[in-house]
């Protein structure tokens, strides 16, 4: 989850979503991310089910994220969506991942800000690991402090609704 | 706590993870790696949560409709999605990044 960069994201198109690379085209040990919003990413991704045959949509959901919807009736056409979703992931470049210290640091005071909004809701969160633990785990088996974790499963969307910020930007 | 496993469900070629659990009364995760796990049966669940990595992707207990969202490989998503009681037949299920993404995937009742 990181900060998306916007820098040429007027340029891309989003049809096929568009792949930066932080070196000259020709060293191919370098990785190519998607350039773009969550929400273009999430429309990249739409398009690609729809010319898969599925009746996908793109809707944003209660907390502002950016989400495809698909018809699922039966655990067969769940399937189809899944391999769908899978091959499209796949054809799509990869999205943005932190990759330095100052974008988990960036991530780190994000997660900071919305445990303290859930907090302020009168729900208890997980106390913030320090952030070299934090670090660690990034780097590692992955972050796993939710800010929302322990908040009740019957209200976790209405809170995540007030508290998360910006769902366009991070991913 | 009373905990069957209902079903257990495909796992595709394309490595998606599927929750299968059933239970009259909260149940427990069946975690799974690398796939997808489906909730389903006779018993209706009001909710399916899922704690995931990467692309994640859902059905709510007796909807018609499955989500898919984008989400971090670098960390974990908790989620929670109410659905409606009494449903027949239906499913809980993520799809996550093929690397080095999990997913668990549980369905309750609370209440």
């Amino acid at each position: 989850m990181r900060a998306v960069r916007l820098l040429g994201v007027a340029a891309c198109v989003i049809v096929t979503g568009c792949v930066t690379s932080a070196t000259p085209s020709g060293s191919p040990s370098t990785p190519s991310v998607f350039v773009g919003t969550r929400t273009e990413y999430m429309q990249a991704v739409v398009q690609c089910l729809v010319k898969k045959g599925v009746s996908a949509r793109f809707e944003v959901a209660e907390d502002g994220t950016p989400r495809v919807a698909m018809p699922a009736t039966t655990k067969a056409q769940i399937d189809r969506n899944n391999a769908a979703q899978e091959e499209c992931r796949k054809e799509l470049p990869p999205t943005p991942e932190p990759t330095t210290d100052a974008d988990f640091r960036e991530f780190y005071a994000h997660l900071n800000a919305e445990a303290a909004c859930v907090r302020q809701e009168g729900y208890e969160t997980a106390p913030a690991p320090s952030f070299q633990k934090f670090l660690e785990s990034a780097r590692g088996t992955g972050i796993d402090w939710d800010p929302f974790r322990d908040v009740p499963p019957q209200l976790v969307d209405s809170v995540r609704a007030k508290c998360q910020t910006d769902p366009n930007k991070w991913w | 706590m009373s905990r069957n496993v209902i079903r257990t469900a495909v796992v595709s070629a394309a490595s998606l993870a599927l929750v299968a659990l059933g239970a009259a009364a909260p149940a427990r995760a069946d975690v799974g790696e690398n796939g997808t796990k489906y909730c389903g049966g006779s018993t209706p669940f009001s909710y399916v949560q899922f704690k995931t990595k990467g692309y994640r992707s859902w059905v709510a207990p007796g909807k018609g409709t499955q989500y898919g969202e984008s989400g971090s490989t670098s960390s974990w998503y908790t989620g929670s999605r109410q659905g409606v009681d009494g449903g027949g037949s239906w499913f809980a299920s993520g799809a996550t990044n093929l690397d080095q993404a999990y997913t668990n995937g549980v369905c309750k009742n609370y209440g």
